[in-house]
């Protein structure tokens, strides 16, 4: 009753003047929804030892320390005069191997990124300025990449600490500090002024040409974030492949040939062939580092077993002993050991960098050959299996990542995206699915946590078994698995590292990367006591999502519609744009040229970021393990990846925009309804209503009407042609609008020498990109979140059903981009029993087929969300999917928390 | 000497996992114990800079390392490799 109550109130708001007419906005479609809050349909209990672990996660706060930046700054100061590459490996070697080890009770798997279950660390090499919010640095840098910290909202609630209490601080927006580390980490963070990627590519960024304007588009939040300084790295695949293989002392052998091998032969590279030797250098040293710190785990456990009086956790500790010692050399001998040893590299890899966004790749499939044998030598069964997996996703869920609020919730809202990819081909075009990620699924339901992730790569040939106990999973209501259409991606990825050598065998190893982009792999031939598998193998590119992130499409036109000038701040952000905006073809063609200039200095700034990145703190722990870093003897910043054109365009608000330019097209070009002049005063006006922020609610269905002179303009911008409703009208104006955006990249390069390519996927950016936006044509109001994804319809403007949103989304290729994303929020009852499950998968078949990418569910009541919103502490473990991610609903800032609310619910899928 | 080197608090401990900034684990009743808690007649030191006879202290927060390197008293240091107890610290079997 609520949500009809509060539908009831908007409309009335809304279209006050008009109501006979009928406003064309509803955010609930088909039947009326029953009176009683719905639940979802599945639900399922994990083991008592994961039940344990994740209560304890519950329970536990998001803690930074600074142990990892403490001894890595310690020890580089102290090799000064040292090659840079082997400066780092050293400096990341002294700090793994001095971390202090953490082992908590009843922990199958174990090893922790900080001495904290939810620990983090801030890299002051990477980025300082943020850390001291008391320092004038801070307020410099608010005015270039970080111009979002004034708008980001943090959300109060779960894991996160934003107020001082006894001896803890927040820092950085949501994470606790101890009081006593704060000084340390202020001395740290100085010696690092000057030094940082951040300082030193702010340097020269500035050299570049049209630099003021990329500082204006910045402040202005046309674009909203440095991707050199802030998340340089992530939103890729990992690969396990050598450590599982050859283990640690395996690939230091490997290291020590190719010393022998390279060692002053420049090959045929008279410019980079010398620093082979350098590399395989650093390889030996960091890795002789990861070694220590697993080493120095396995003390802790022994430790641990010594005072330990219960005999079954004295035993297990003992077991972990064991592991720890065996995977620090050697290569693992059943499933356990292989799954510590990627949980090791997995976090390794996130200590070397700010990444946001490492995937695990296709994990079941390149476990499968440990976990097989284990079952046939009966070491294993499946609920040991189970325990394992939910051990597994404990693990995941522990990950936290520091860095600028702007970043980690603007961009985030906190998330990690460490995305498990299921199913999709096998190198010969069978499915490729197992029966490992079958009960990778069932862990998935039985111990509900944001990660791992999962993305089913849907391809016809996979078992319908297999399909519908991933659908069994979306009825969970967690948000995963994600489903992507394998034809698009192997397609994207052929486009795209075709002209580096990939071939379709190779495509097909594709694996989601971050949250949903798609990403290069490749197929490798495993041995394993003497019988070979071919498993996929993650990795065969760097970072997918790096570059220009993120455009934020509605600001562009607003700058259109107002000759360069932002109208929230009142400062000029490009010059006059000299069209006199007398015809729609006049405002795009304007849109047009203004995205290009934005594009053009960005791209120059952030290819010098970038390239500053990779000059001082080179990728070494993730280019030891990708393919074919340690062949080509290069890391990955120089080019030693099998393919390098990952560098992109990434947009926000795009439905926005589109809805904006249909309202713009009918009203005031084609009806002649309003004049322009007229309409960017409705704008300036907020048509009549109080600012979002004003009201503190960021959707349309909450506001506050202060005046009733822009009803009538309201009313038609709201009635619009609307993205979402197979309107050719609007469609025609998407197809344009990605026509252009899809091609435009390819015009630039990257600092590797390669094409750009389209992305389009907003994480959580659609809150603070709102928040920097006034009023839009399309009748949103100012401050207001955007439209999430990049095919979600804008709440309440889908009317025609899903296959109608469908035929809208589709209406161009898909493959053209890197990642289309859309979201659709379905009641619990629309999908409810064994008819429900089957009408869910025709409706993802049916997107697959009209050649969707991707798609993913919020299988949840809204009156339940506006009951967690009001009562948060009654729903710490509430999970919910935002735009390609899955998240504590408590854990998300308000602006994401109403738009989730406000999301079309379907009540029906037909 | 041996006072100094007295735990006051349960994150000084060798029987306290931390969990996070606020609390962690006693591995000897298996509680979640705050940081900050006065310590109980079992604690025993766990290695930190300020135990070691290499710190010395600059201010509260922070010292020196052998008189050189910078560092802070809180500092855990069960992984270094230079650490030397300040005089030999109280142990539970010292107290058997």
């Amino acid at each position: 009753m609520l949500e009809e109550t509060k539908q009831k109130e908007t409309h009335e708001r809304l279209a006050e003047s008009k109501v006979s007419r009928g406003l064309k906005l509803s955010f609930q479609y088909g039947k009326q929804a029953s009176e009683q809050i719905g639940s979802r349909e599945t639900k399922k209990q994990p083991t008592l030892r994961a039940r344990n672990i994740r209560d304890r996660y519950l329970q536990t706060k998001s803690s930074a320390s600074v142990e990892f930046p403490y001894w890595y700054t310690r020890r580089w100061n102290e090799l000064e005069g040292e090659i840079p590459l082997v400066r780092r490996a050293k400096a990341l070697s002294y700090a793994y191997s001095h971390l202090t080890p953490s082992i908590f009770q009843g922990e199958l798997l174990v090893m922790e990124r900080t001495v904290y279950l939810r620990g983090s660390f801030p890299m002051p090499w990477l980025s300082q300025t943020y850390l001291i919010e008391t320092e004038k640095r801070y307020e410099e840098a608010k005015k270039r990449g970080l111009a979002a910290e004034e708008v980001v909202k943090v959300a109060k609630g779960g894991g996160n600490v934003t107020i001082a209490t006894g001896n803890v601080i927040p820092i950085a927006g949501k994470f606790g500090l101890r009081k006593e580390e704060f000084p340390i980490l202020k001395e740290i963070s100085t010696m690092w002024d000057d030094k940082s990627v951040e300082d030193v590519s702010h340097q020269y960024e500035q050299l570049v040409q049209g630099y003021d304007e990329k500082e204006a588009i910045m402040r202005s939040l046309v674009c909203m974030y440095d991707s050199g300084y802030t998340l340089p790295q992530g939103r890729e695949v990992i690969s396990y492949y050598y450590p599982l293989q050859f283990g640690i002392d395996g690939i230091i052998e490997i290291c020590r040939k190719k010393m022998a091998e390279v060692g002053g032969d420049p090959g045929n590279d008279g410019i980079n062939g010398m620093d082979r030797l350098y590399f395989y250098k650093a390889a030996t040293i960091i890795l002789e580092g990861i070694k220590k710190w697993i080493l120095n785990f396995a003390d802790e456990a022994q430790r641990l077993a010594r005072t330990e009086k219960d005999p079954e956790q004295r035993r297990e500790y003992e077991e972990i002993r064991d592991i720890l010692k065996w995977v620090s050399s050697k290569p693992p001998r059943t499933f356990r050991e292989a799954l510590q040893l990627c949980w090791t590299f997995h976090i390794a890899v996130l200590n070397e960098d700010n990444f946001s966004g490492l995937a695990p790749g296709r994990l079941g499939q390149v476990l499968y050959p440990w976990w097989k044998e284990d079952v046939d030598a009966g070491r294993i069964d499946q609920d040991r299996t189970m325990e394992l997996l939910e051990c597994m996703r404990m693990k995941f869920t522990e990950i936290d990542l520091f860095g600028p609020k702007s970043v980690i919730e603007g961009i985030q809202s906190g998330s990690t995206f460490n995305n498990v990819s299921l199913g999709g081909l096998t190198k010969d075009g069978q499915s490729a699915a197992n029966e490992l990620e079958m009960l990778m699924i069932e862990s998935g339901i039985t111990c509900e946590t944001p990660q791992p992730t999962f993305t089913l790569l849907y391809d016809e040939v996979l078992p319908e078994e297999f399909l519908m106990k991933a659908i069994e999973c979306n009825k969970t209501g967690t948000g995963y698995p994600a489903w992507v259409n394998n034809r698009i991606a192997t397609e994207f990825l052929l486009k795209n590292f075709g002209p580096e050598g990939m071939t379709l065998e190779e495509a097909r190893a594709v694996a989601i990367g971050g949250c949903l982009q798609t990403s290069a792999c490749t197929w490798v031939d495993l041995e394993l006591n003497g019988k070979k598998y071919t498993i996929p193998r993650g990795g065969a590119a760097p970072a997918t999502d790096v570059g220009v992130h993120f455009l934020n499409l509605p600001k562009i036109l607003e700058l259109v519609l107002f000759d360069g000038v932002d109208q929230r701040t009142g400062r000029r952000v490009l010059p006059p744009h000299g069209y006199k905006l007398e015809t729609y073809e006049e405002v795009w063609d304007a849109y047009k040229a203004y995205f290009r200039r934005i594009m053009d200095v960005l791209i120059r700034c952030n290819n010098v970021q970038h390239d500053i990145w990779r000059k001082l703190t080179p990728p070494l722990v993730n280019s030891i393990l990708k393919p074919d870093c340690l062949d080509k003897g290069m890391h990955i910043g120089m080019l030693g990846s099998r393919y390098n054109r990952t560098f992109s365009v990434n947009i926000c608000g795009g439905m926005n925009l589109v809805n904006s330019l249909a309202s713009l097209k009918k009203n005031v070009y084609t009806d002649k309804s309003m004049t322009l002049d007229h309409l960017k005063e409705a704008l300036r006006s907020n048509f009549g209503y109080k600012t979002a922020e004003e009201v503190g609610s960021y959707s349309l269905l909450e506001q506050e009407r202060i005046s009733q002179e822009w009803n009538e303009t309201h009313y038609r911008c709201l009635n619009a042609p609307k993205y979402g409703n197979d309107d050719a009208f609007a469609d025609e104006i998407l197809k344009t609008f990605e026509q252009f955006y899809c091609s435009v990249p390819h015009e630039y390069k990257s600092l590797y020498g390669k094409p750009l390519y389209a992305l389009q996927l907003s994480v959580s950016t659609h809150g603070p990109m709102g928040a920097a936006a006034i009023a839009t044509p399309d009748g949103r109001l100012h401050g207001t979140t955007y439209a999430d994804a990049s095919l979600s319809a804008y709440p309440g403007t889908d009317l025609n059903g899903p296959y109608a949103l469908f035929n809208s989304a589709t209406c161009f290729d898909h493959s053209e981009s890197q990642c289309t994303q859309m979201n659709l929020k379905v009641h619990p009852s629309a999908i409810r029993g064994r008819e429900g499950a089957r009408k869910l998968l025709e409706l993802i078949r049916g997107y697959m087929r009209k050649g969707g990418f991707h798609i993913q569910f919020n299988v949840v009541d809204t009156r339940m969300l506006r009951e967690a919103q009001a009562h948060p502490e009654n729903y710490r473990d509430l999970l919910v999917r935002v735009a390609g991610f899955t998240h504590y609903w408590v854990e998300l800032p308000k602006p994401i928390q109403d738009e989730i609310i406000a999301r079309t619910e379907y009540e029906e899928l037909m | 000497m041996l006072t100094q080197l007295q735990v006051s608090k349960c994150g000084d401990c060798d029987y306290f996992t931390p969990v996070d900034v606020f609390k962690g684990i006693c591995h000897l009743n298996k509680r979640s114990v705050l940081t900050d808690e006065n310590a109980c007649t079992e604690c025993v030191p766990t290695k930190k800079c300020k135990f070691c006879a290499n710190y010395t202290s600059k201010t509260d927060a922070l010292g020196l390392c052998k008189g050189i390197t910078v560092t802070f008293p809180e500092l855990r240091t069960r992984t270094c490799e230079i650490f030397e107890w300040k005089s030999e610290p109280k142990t539970r079997h010292d107290r058997e």
